[in-house]
């Protein structure tokens, strides 16, 4: 923000422009004061910005919470900030807007923050997407001894990468190579003793204690009355568990259980209005024969009740035949 | 080297584990035992030593028998929490038998056979409790007399009275709560006079000491961010409301006054060390409010109008069975389920 805040203004203006934007927030983390003043004196250009502060309590970055913090409404749940009015973004996002836009240059690089007790020579870089990590963290004089695990992403939200090659793309906005001491391995998991600690934590005032119970009891219904599915996955209950559970993989794991079972009760669905389709086709057909039968039938039974049966014809004809012959004899 | 496969998050709250919380109850314990020892003597700190010797004894064999690791689960300490509060609720100079009892059920029946730490739906302290206040209403009641009236029993008494009971008289006194339930015919003020345990400067000779010690433990686990606020001050405001409503100025059948309820017996123990057992009780604030209040429903009913002298352990005991119900109606409002104004 301190070194692009011209940039991220000229991105905002576009996206505000695109989408009919009345106000854009630039919204700047209060331990930064320095990239705030970057960004309003920027934002001098933009008549509808305003640079605002906010908190810097994890997890007040994450979309919901700080269009929480910022205008006091809550993304209903299911749905998306579009719903209630506010388009949120990245700086980074704005900025390849206004790349694409002015300069006509797509997205083929990013800046990544790279850092971790276990580089010589951390700091940001601006590295081509598809880059390895092995090459970006060898580039920061990694000491792969040092470490055992290197993240992708931030402490808290990061994945834990298996394997160095991986590239580089777009929403690496940072690798952590941290030393066994800096990030220790996890403790092994005590039993949950229900204290509470994790409910206190959660921004979303879900009950991920309660939840942790039904994930391992796999109770779907319970899960969905809890909503399992507003978790954020911020893991600011995993952090705070005195018993070292790792709530968040019991949640990431519950959901993919929930996501599936909800296609698969899509499929049934549409199998079974298939199959009911069906079985009304078939039943429309026989009706349909049935009623060409019975029209048959009935004008059968109508052209004998006029005497005009066809087998009486037939017999009187065969017995005036008969008569005919001994006639004859 | 090798690459983990962990989940976020990587990083965790510094100095956090169940052995830190367990330890932190026991050490807010400190000023409540130091009350009671001061005006009864060393009978409690001997049964809490003596308790929590058994307890583990009792956690590794239960252990064992489930075929479960016993030594890592020992160092979580919670069984030594299960003890102390036992311990602290049964009466000092108790027998060996009856504490053993007493431990055995809370850790066995109380915890072990419904799974363990964090399976148990009842406070298994207080199911150990019950068990002894049911069984054995005489050894129960055993109360020495306070500093201030009697002789306190010095060290070899109390070691007399654990293994050798039948050769100790304990010289026993009625506690406040008792000598209220017993009482007819007094005007509460009266009986506040009449006798010698009665007249401490609140509640009772000792015990207001007692539960003003348990209460500034309890604070400073509050502080501690041990528990939420919210089952010890609705168990007090119940209980205070209900008292205030029950007081008639003081006749001989009326309920008492709100500070003799709020400082005697097991008030403030129960209401910061045994209603804040969060695996029995209710899971969210709300929950823990309501569960709060009706304990200190409960306590009023039966002190004043129930068959016992004291009620904390019936009280969350029967909360514990509402627990689940409790619950069912007081989930949270969770991040965009509710209708927010917006700012327009």
């Amino acid at each position: 923000m301190r070194c692009f805040a011209q940039q991220i203004v000229e991105g905002a203006e576009i996206l505000a422009h695109m989408v009919g934007a009345e106000t854009v927030l630039l919204a700047v983390e209060d331990n930064k004061p320095e990239a705030a003043d970057a960004m309003r004196q920027a934002a001098v250009a933009l008549e509808i910005a305003e640079v605002v502060t906010f908190p810097t309590k994890y997890p007040s970055g994450g979309e919901k919470q700080l269009i929480e913090i910022l205008l006091n409404a809550q993304v209903p749940s299911g749905g998306i900030p579009a719903d209630i009015g506010v388009l949120c973004q990245n700086p980074s996002t704005a900025i390849a807007v206004r790349d694409a836009l002015i300069d006509g240059k797509p997205v083929t690089h990013r800046i990544t923050t790279v850092t971790g007790m276990s580089l010589k020579d951390p700091g940001n870089r601006r590295v081509m997407l598809g880059t390895p990590i092995r090459e970006l963290l060898d580039t920061a004089g990694f000491n792969a001894d040092s470490a055992d695990r290197v993240i992708h992403g931030g402490p808290m939200m990061g994945f834990a990468v298996t394997d160095l090659d991986m590239p580089v793309v777009k929403i690496t906005n940072c690798v952590l190579a941290p030393t066994r001491s800096e990030i220790p391995p996890p403790q092994p998991q005590q039993a949950c003793i229900r204290c509470g600690m994790c409910a206190e934590a959660c921004p979303a005032s879900l009950l991920p204690q309660q939840l942790y119970w039904y994930a391992r009891a796999k109770d779907q219904e319970q899960l969905e009355r809890h909503n399992l599915m507003d978790c954020i996955e911020c893991g600011a209950c995993a952090y705070v568990c005195p018993s070292h559970i790792p709530l968040v993989q019991y949640y990431r794991s519950a959901k993919g259980s929930l996501r599936e079972a909800a296609k698969e009760k899509v499929r049934s669905d549409n199998s079974r209005a298939r199959f009911e389709a069906r079985q009304e086709r078939l039943e429309r057909e026989a009706a349909a024969r049935e009623a060409k039968r019975a029209a048959r039938k009935a004008a059968a039974e109508a052209r004998a009740q006029a005497g005009d049966d066809p087998v009486q014809a037939a017999i009187e004809r065969a017995k005036a035949k008969k008569a005919q012959q001994e006639a004859e004899q | 080297m090798s690459l983990m496969h962990v989940s976020s998050p990587h990083v965790h709250k510094p100095v956090s584990s169940v052995e830190q919380v367990m330890k932190q109850v026991l050490l807010a314990t400190i000023p409540g035992v130091l009350a009671l020892t001061w005006f009864f003597g060393p009978g409690t700190i001997i049964n809490i030593v003596f308790g929590s010797a058994l307890a583990l004894a009792f956690e590794a064999w239960a252990l064992w028998l489930r075929g479960k690791d016993y030594k890592t689960p020992l160092r979580d300490h919670s069984v030594i929490v299960t003890a102390t509060l036992l311990c602290i609720a049964l009466p000092p100079y108790a027998p060996w038998w009856l504490i053993a009892v007493g431990i055995g059920v809370s850790v066995l029946l109380g915890k072990h056979v419904f799974g363990g730490l964090g399976y148990n739906p009842f406070n298994p302290a207080m199911v150990g409790y019950v068990v002894l206040l049911v069984s054995f209403p005489l050894q129960m009641s055993s109360w020495t007399e306070p500093r201030g009236i009697g002789e306190v029993p010095g060290l070899v008494d109390a070691f007399t009275a654990l293994f050798a009971a039948s050769s100790y008289d304990a010289v026993t006194a009625a506690t406040p709560l008792d000598l209220f339930r017993q009482n007819s015919g007094m005007l509460f003020d009266d009986l506040m006079q009449s006798k010698a345990e009665l007249t401490g400067p609140i509640a009772g000779l000792g015990w207001d000491w007692v539960n003003l010690a348990f209460l500034a433990g309890g604070i400073w686990l509050l502080r501690q961010r041990i528990f939420t606020w919210h089952a010890p001050v609705g168990m007090l405001a119940a209980l205070t409301i209900c008292a205030a409503l029950g007081y008639d100025d003081g006749s001989s059948t009326g309920g008492g006054s709100v500070l003799f309820h709020l400082f005697s017996g097991a008030t403030m123990f129960g209401a910061f060390f045994i209603i804040t057992d969060p695996v029995s009780s209710a899971v969210s604030n709300k929950g823990r409010l309501i569960f709060g209040v009706m304990v200190g429903i409960l306590v009023y009913l039966i002190r004043v109008h129930g068959n016992y002298p004291d009620a904390v352990a019936f009280g969350v005991l029967l909360l514990n069975f509402a627990a689940p119900l409790i619950d069912q109606y007081t989930q949270p409002t969770v991040y965009g389920t509710k209708k927010v104004e917006a700012d327009e």
